[in-house]
């Protein structure tokens, strides 16, 4: 009997694959059976990712997800090369830290762009007509940063709020047509964009924000395993919800 | 961009009028200057003069010309 954990003859597109959390995704998907498409803008970097798993089992697929209007209609056509999709997990995402002096409107849509519009469109996308298998799920990274503050995240806070946000009404209105749709929110996982976000602190600042991971900083694969469970079979009932992966951050 | 211009865009960042910030002028000093500058400030290097400025050399400078030393001779006189 197959484990309901298994992702066994199912088709995950995964977003920001070339690195970090989304591509250490699609390893784990793989190692659970998926069928697994590695997207993102790098090719070489996809194409280590898509190394890293049974390569005949695996497509590459560049994109870039500022293009908004076009995800739509590159879903589209990615289903008919690999058929319908048992999910997708939105990976992609940037960070910035700025104050709200220095916030301007360009970095704020900038952000909401490539985070939640992004997130949206490959929702609409995945729901066209012959583009999503039975039992779909929708996977979006958001982050604890949706759920609680820091000074200088006004952007990235609003952003992954926004995905939390519009991941309840995406899910009731996809229920009847049998897709679920959910979100992760992990606290500081060590990826190059937390390595990026760290060399803008200091020591001192980085050792305030290790004391505030009960568990310490988190592992890619942490997160990885929870998009797993969202995508398989054992989370036929969950949806409209928001999954804290978070070392215990957010309990404090 | 010239010093003069380097002044205004740090007044700019802590908030100050420009002409309370001079090149001696010590950081501790400069009311506005706080974290949160010091993160905009780092943006500012990023977008500005398209340098990535370690925050530790950051903490290490006392006034306001050491902070446009970091940039070396992206700032003219």
């Amino acid at each position: 009997m197959q484990s309901p954990f298994s992702l066994q003859g199912r088709s995950i597109l995964v977003t920001g694959a070339s690195a970090g959390i989304g591509a250490e995704t699609a390893v784990v998907l793989r190692q659970l059976g998926a069928y697994v498409i590695v997207s993102g803008r790098n090719k070489e970097r996809l194409t280590e990712t898509a190394k890293r798993i049974d390569s005949t089992e695996v497509t590459i697929e560049p994109f870039d997800l500022e293009s908004t209007g076009q995800i739509v209609g590159w879903i589209k056509s990615l289903v008919q090369k690999v058929g319908p999709l048992s999910g997708v997990v939105h990976s992609a995402g940037i960070q910035e830290i700025l104050p709200l002096r220095s916030l301007s409107d360009e970095s704020l849509a900038r952000m909401m762009k490539t985070n939640f519009h992004a997130g949206i469109a490959l929702a609409k996308g995945i729901r066209q007509k012959g583009c999503h298998a039975p039992g779909c799920s929708i996977v979006f990274l958001s982050s604890v940063m949706g759920l609680v503050g820091q000074p200088g995240r006004i952007a990235y806070s609003a952003s992954k709020a926004a995905l939390i946000g519009a991941c309840r009404s995406l899910a009731l209105e996809l229920a009847p047509e049998d897709i679920r749709v959910n979100c992760i929110a992990p606290a500081l996982v060590e990826t190059e964009m937390s390595a990026q976000t760290k060399a803008q602190l200091t020591e001192d600042q980085m050792r305030q924000v290790n004391a505030m991971h009960p568990l310490g900083i988190g592992s890619p694969q942490d997160v990885a395993y929870a998009a797993a469970y969202l995508l398989s079979p054992a989370a036929k009932w969950v949806t409209g919800t928001t999954l804290v992966i978070d070392g215990g951050y957010t309990a404090a | 961009m010239d010093k003069k211009q380097f002044y205004e865009a740090f007044a700019d960042i802590v908030e100050a009028d420009p002409a309370s910030i001079s090149g001696s002028k010590n950081l501790k000093e400069v009311e506005g200057w706080d974290s949160l500058a010091a993160v905009g400030f780092l943006a500012m290097a990023d977008k500005e003069f398209q340098t990535r400025v370690d925050p530790s050399k950051l903490q290490k400078c006392n006034t306001v010309d050491d902070l446009a030393a970091l940039f070396g001779d992206k700032i003219s006189d």
